[in-house]
Parts: structure tokens; C-alpha cells; sequence
């Protein structure tokens, strides 16, 4: 019976081990202090478009996330046509930030709408340039992304990065640390 | 041999010259063989040629094919144009085919039976990766490729392996096709017998003139390493250009992980693609600690800092 209910719940996957996002809140005071880099205080949750007949239902979690009192997301849509939830603390705080991407990732899946959670961005910043930590949603693993221009990024530093995310699931693959050009998150 | 500043290189003739030699050696070797076995060689080897004459001659079609090259004009790629327009006023020689192959995987590659019928061939993926002077770099290393006739050496000294390949493949159609099953008579199970010692004799020639080529191929690059970095004056940004090209960081992609663009887009250059890439997953190239060693030593001589 679970299996035929995850057949009909068509949710393509459940969210990976929430976990691997939660993670961060413990290592990102490690992460700061061996990169030198610190939180800038904002987070966002980029949402791929979905089909025709479950718009309504990711509107609807959208909507619901940008409007509940007390800690509201900011809703924008890229030229990919993808949507980010973007939500910031002053003064940053990457626990809380965490916490509510993986609180809203759950209200998508809750609408039946998880697969459209592409990934999720924590920003850094070392003073001049944004990085950011890249989760991916589906496979619950994480990589540093730092941009240098508009299509240009610092893979040699994103290496050097890589060996500074003790605690978190990072993802193994390199050929899917893939860039967010100008995502609104950074 | 070399045109402008793009200066001879003596160890290279040499190298080509014993190549060459050993080549022919093993040649006349299996024509003998071939002769005393009685099959027709004349046909295989005369086929053999045709096929890659055909793949020297159109060398520069075959590759942008096979690579999904794009011309483009200076108005489409104003900086490729402009690198390659520089680099062949300072090599003296004429501009080559310009071309960008649209595919995420840093690569540069570049062919053509001689210098007018040249093509020099930039992925997205590497322009997108590497700044103004490690392109600059990375071209002047194909332009030297063009300028040494790359093409046309390799070709020649591949003939032997490409003939030995068809008369392995020949000699065992024809024993599987040819010998009668059902008759018992020494004429056909002698004939049977020369076919296997054809097809080995032909194996053990391939893999040799295999292995002869290969080296040469890894001496050609580290030949086109310096003179592209001579020709630049800045080793360096060949140097940093190479270490971006391979390992872990050429793995890195740069598709927006929103592009519909597929993650797993690697791919192989066709054998059939005759022509030079600066990045390999075969040993044709030498190994990145030698020609970052090379580059290094090349600045010194320059008297630049390494």
C-alpha cells in the first residue's frame, strides 16, 4: 500500500534527508572560520516551472510563503522563467536561514509540488565577492559556487572551498556543480 | 617546415624522420608477408590509402563535423577573430577557418591539410572557462599545429596502422567466409592457416605503429607547447590555460543548472576526426606535470618570473 500511495502522489521523490540541508547550521561556523568568509544573511529556494494543471498548487505554496507573518520570503522570476523564494535575516543568521528554506521546501511538497525544488542558495561574501553554498534539493548535497563575472566563475577557489565544508554531504560529482548566473539569491 | 617566428625544431625533424623509418621498415615487412601469403594486398592497401587520403584531404570538413564546428564570422566571435588574426600576423601565415563548437566540454582543436585549408576549432565551454591571454595561449598552440603540418605527418605516419587494421579485418573475413567448412583438402586448411598468421602478423604491426604514433603524437604537442608559447611570449598563460583544461577543474561545468543543456554532455572526437586537440582522454598527449615542466622552463629562458 505505501508503495501504490507514493505512485499516486506523483511528488517525484520525496525530499532528500532534510538533514543534509539542516547540516549547515552546525558547519557554517567551521565553514566561516577556515575560508575567512562570512554570511551575508540571505537565503532563497529556486523553483522550477511546473506543468499546466499543478500551477495553482505551487502559486498557492508560493503565495502562502510570501505572505505569512512573521518571516516572509520575496518572491522573483528569472529569465529561465524559474522562481526564487529569497528570504534574509539582519543580521545573518545561517540557522534560521536554513531552517526556513528547509521550512518551505516542505510547504511546496506539502502542495505536491517537491520536484520543482531545484536548489537552494546560502550566500557568503569575503568582504568584495558573493559566493554562495549551492543545495541541491533532489540530491541533498551541497557545493560552492563563486562567480567572478557573467559567465565567469573561480573553479580553483570552489576546489579549495570544497575541502572546507566539514559536516555537510558534498556533492562528489563536479560535473554537476552547475553555476546560477546572476541568481537572485547572490 | 615552419613559417615566421614560428622557428624549425630539429629534435622534431629528427624524431618524424626515425618514425617515419621505423614505419617504413614494418612496411615493407608486411608487403612481404602479404605477397608470400597470396592475398591480394594490392587492393587492401591501395583501399587503405583512398580512405585516408580522403580523411587528409577533407581533414577540415571531417573534424568540423564531427566536432558540431560552426563557422563564425568576426562579427559573431569578434574576440576569437581577433586573437587568431593577431597570432597569424605574428607567425606570418594565413588566417585559418575560424570555428566554436557549442558544447560545454573545454576543448580546442584544430586541423587541415595545410596551413591555407586550415581550421582552428574553440568549444563554448573552453572560451567560457579561460581569460584573454590564456586563450591566446591555447590557440597559439593550434596555430603551431597548422604551422608544423601536423595534419599531414600524422597521416602519413598513421597510413601503416589504418592498412594493418584492414588486412586484420580482411584476413579474417576471409577465413571465416572463405574456407569451405565442407571441404577437407590441404589447399583450403593451408589457406586458413596463412589467414591466422596474416591476421596476427597485421595485429602485431598495428599495435606497434599504434604505439610509434602515439609517441610522436606526444612529441608533436610538446613541440606545438613551445612553439605557441614562444610565439605568445607568455608560457605561463599556456601554463595556467592547461591546468584549467584538465582534472577536476575542467569538470566543472559552466551550463546554468536551469538550462535545459544536459548535464552529461561529454564527448569523445571520433577517431575519424584527423586533426589536434589540446585536451585528450588518450594517451596522445603527454602528461600535464611535462608540459607545465616544459612551460616553466620556457619562462625561465624567456627570463619571466615562473
Amino acid at each position: 500500500m505505501a508503495r501504490l500511495g507514493s505512485l499516486l502522489r506523483r511528488s517525484a521523490g520525496p525530499p532528500a534527508d532534510p538533514g543534509a540541508l539542516l547540516a549547515l547550521a552546525d558547519a557554517a561556523a567551521g565553514f566561516e572560520a577556515a575560508s575567512g568568509l562570512r554570511p551575508v544573511g540571505t537565503a532563497s529556494l529556486c523553483l522550477r516551472p511546473v506543468s499546466d494543471n499543478r500551477a495553482e498548487a505551487l502559486q498557492g505554496a508560493v503565495e502562502s510563503l510570501t505572505s505569512s507573518g512573521e518571516r516572509p520570503f520575496t518572491d522573483t522570476v528569472d529569465e529561465f522563467g524559474h522562481r526564487w523564494l529569497t528570504r534574509r535575516t539582519d543580521p545573518p543568521d545561517v540557522a534560521r536561514l536554513v531552517a526556513d528554506l528547509h521550512a518551505a521546501h516542505l510547504s511546496v511538497t506539502a502542495a505536491g509540488v517537491g520536484a520543482a525544488a531545484l536548489c537552494s542558495l546560502v550566500g557568503f561574501t569575503d568582504g568584495d565577492r558573493q559566493v554562495a553554498l549551492v543545495y541541491l534539493n533532489q540530491r541533498g548535497s551541497w557545493y560552492p559556487f563563486v562567480p567572478t563575472g557573467d559567465m565567469t566563475r573561480d573553479s580553483p577557489r570552489e576546489l579549495e572551498l570544497r575541502g572546507m565544508l566539514g559536516g555537510l554531504n558534498v556533492e562528489s560529482d563536479l560535473r554537476r556543480w552547475r553555476p546560477l548566473w546572476g541568481a537572485p539569491g547572490l | 617546415m615552419s613559417t615566421g617566428t614560428i622557428r624549425p625544431d630539429a629534435g622534431l625533424r629528427a624524431r618524424m624522420s626515425l618514425t617515419i623509418f621505423l614505419l617504413g621498415a614494418l612496411y615493407v615487412g608486411v608487403v612481404a608477408i602479404l605477397i608470400a601469403s597470396g592475398i591480394n594486398a594490392g587492393i587492401v592497401i591501395v583501399f587503405a590509402f583512398v580512405i585516408l587520403f580522403a580523411q587528409y584531404w577533407f581533414s577540415d570538413r571531417i573534424a568540423l563535423y564531427a566536432m558540431h564546428g560552426r563557422i563564425v564570422t568576426p562579427q559573431e566571435a569578434p574576440q576569437l577573430h581577433a586573437i587568431v588574426d593577431k597570432l597569424c600576423a605574428e607567425a606570418n601565415m594565413p588566417k585559418p577557418t575560424v570555428a566554436i563548437a557549442n558544447t560545454d566540454i573545454p576543448n580546442a582543436f584544430a586541423t587541415g591539410r595545410s596551413p591555407k585549408r586550415a581550421v582552428v576549432c574553440a568549444t563554448s565551454g573552453i572560451m567560457r572557462r579561460l581569460d584573454q591571454d590564456e586563450l591566446e595561449g591555447v590557440l597559439a598552440h593550434e596555430i603551431s599545429h597548422v604551422a608544423h603540418r601536423d595534419v599531414a605527418v600524422m597521416t602519413v605516419a598513421s597510413f601503416l596502422g589504418v592498412a594493418a587494421g584492414l588486412v586484420t579485418r580482411f584476413a579474417f573475413y576471409s577465413q571465416l567466409f572463405g574456407g569451405g567448412v565442407f571441404e577437407d583438402d590441404d589447399r583450403e586448411s593451408n589457406g586458413a592457416a596463412v589467414a591466422i598468421v596474416v591476421m596476427l602478423v597485421s595485429m602485431v604491426v598495428y599495435a606497434i605503429s599504434f604505439l610509434l604514433t602515439r609517441a610522436l603524437s606526444r612529441y608533436r604537442e610538446l613541440s606545438a607547447d613551445r612553439s605557441g608559447a614562444i610565439l605568445t611570449g607568455r608560457p605561463s598563460a599556456l601554463a595556467s590555460a592547461l591546468r584549467k583544461v584538465t582534472g577536476d577543474i575542467a569538470q566543472i561545468p559552466t551550463n546554468d543548472l536551469r538550462s535545459a543543456e544536459a548535464f552529461n554532455a561529454f564527448f569523445f572526437t571520433p577517431a575519424l576526426a584527423n586533426g589536434f586537440s589540446i585536451s585528450s582522454l588518450f594517451s596522445t598527449h603527454p602528461p600535464l606535470e611535462q608540459r607545465l615542466a616544459q612551460l616553466a622552463e620556457i619562462s625561465r629562458e624567456l627570463g619571466q618570473p615562473v
